[in-house]
């Protein structure tokens, strides 16, 4: 029902949002390969203090953020943690 | 000490060919000497925009296979002496030439003239490395579409991997009406989206086609909005601080169209 009374983005912003994401992944050139090297990296830093199973480790490139406002993209990981390490 | 500027885009059809023709005449009508090379092998189209089509003989193919000097293919401007155009060829195609061959071309005209403008075909094979290899610097030509703009952003990843300093953004074909609405990206956005800095901004202006049917670049026009745009960008290149245009008030709009009846 609010949804009738909210406005729709100006059409420049939305090609402003989509032009940023689509740059994201222009620039890192091979996202995909890019990701999987970063994923490495972090779960080697990640396992000196949590056990996680690097299967559920998800990480990615998205444009939503939690309350919908900023539309910038973001690097977002989702890591289950199985235990803590005690120290 | 004369400059090699390379005009570019990534993108056809953004108004490279036309940026250069007004650039390359509005430097010359500054007084300072002025050669336009065409880089764009075999669609050769800066002669047409600049009104030269018909005196074309040799090209930059035939100059740099020896088969003429380099002052035989020059053709001289209609309106400027101190301006002169080397036309591409139209049916050979871009790996006729090499980016030494160019670098050596780049460095010949050094030797006459003030300033060097040399218009990239679009695209980022051959053609774009021949136009950029004999260049100090590059200006990146783009309009306000999303397509355009993730060119120009591929262009500049590639302008920064070669050796020149940072390329410098002309954003064409503003529509004012359109960014009023919210319907048109920004030079901000633009302009912080390629996060490169401004060499000037074009208004979508009509007085763009009239002045190319016409073969007579519209920075010769003094009513032409686009015309002032680049005699604006002119100076900066020339070293002068120019404001950027005001596109959005429209009392001066409308004091420009009450000083044209009256002169009328």
């Amino acid at each position: 029902m609010l949804g009738i009374f909210k406005k729709t983005a100006p059409s420049k912003d939305v090609a402003r949002d989509r032009l940023k994401m689509i740059l994201v992944t222009d620039r890192m050139d091979g996202s995909a390969h890019v990701l999987e090297m970063m994923k490495n990296e972090l779960l080697m830093v990640i396992q000196k203090y949590l056990h996680i199973d690097e299967n559920d480790f998800d990480l990615q490139i998205c444009q939503q953020s939690h309350d919908g406002d900023d539309e910038s993209p973001r690097l977002r990981a989702d890591i289950p943690i199985k235990s803590v390490k005690r120290r | 000490m004369s400059e090699v500027l390379v005009i570019t885009s990534g993108k056809g059809g953004v108004g490279k060919t036309t940026t250069t023709a007004n650039l390359g005449t509005g430097l010359a009508a500054q007084g300072k000497k002025v050669a336009l090379v065409d880089a764009d092998i075999g669609l050769r189209n800066l002669d047409v925009i600049m009104g030269l089509e018909k005196r074309i003989v040799y090209d930059l193919i035939d100059v740099v296979e020896g088969n003429c000097r380099l002052k035989q293919a020059l053709i001289r401007d209609k309106n400027f002496p101190n301006l002169s155009l080397l036309p591409t060829a139209q049916t050979k195609d871009k790996n006729a030439v090499n980016p030494e061959q160019m670098r050596k071309l780049c460095n010949q005209l050094r030797e006459e003239f003030d300033y060097v403008l040399i218009d990239c075909p679009a695209g980022i094979e051959q053609g774009f490395k021949n136009a950029i290899a004999g260049a100090d610097k590059a200006f990146v030509v783009t309009t306000p579409e999303i397509s355009a703009v993730r060119d120009a952003d591929r262009i500049i990843g590639l302008l920064e991997a070669s050796e020149l300093p940072p390329p410098l953004l002309i954003l064409n074909r503003i529509k004012p009406d359109m960014v009023k609405r919210g319907d048109m990206m920004t030079l901000e956005d633009v302009a912080d989206i390629l996060a490169i800095d401004v060499l000037g901004i074009v208004p979508d202006d009509e007085s763009i086609i009239v002045s190319s049917n016409r073969g007579e670049p519209c920075v010769l026009d003094d009513k032409s909005l686009a015309g002032q745009a680049f005699r604006d960008i002119v100076k900066r290149i020339l070293g002068e601080t120019v404001p950027l245009m005001d596109l959005f008030n429209d009392t001066k709009f409308l004091a420009r169209l009450k000083n044209f009846f009256t002169r009328a």
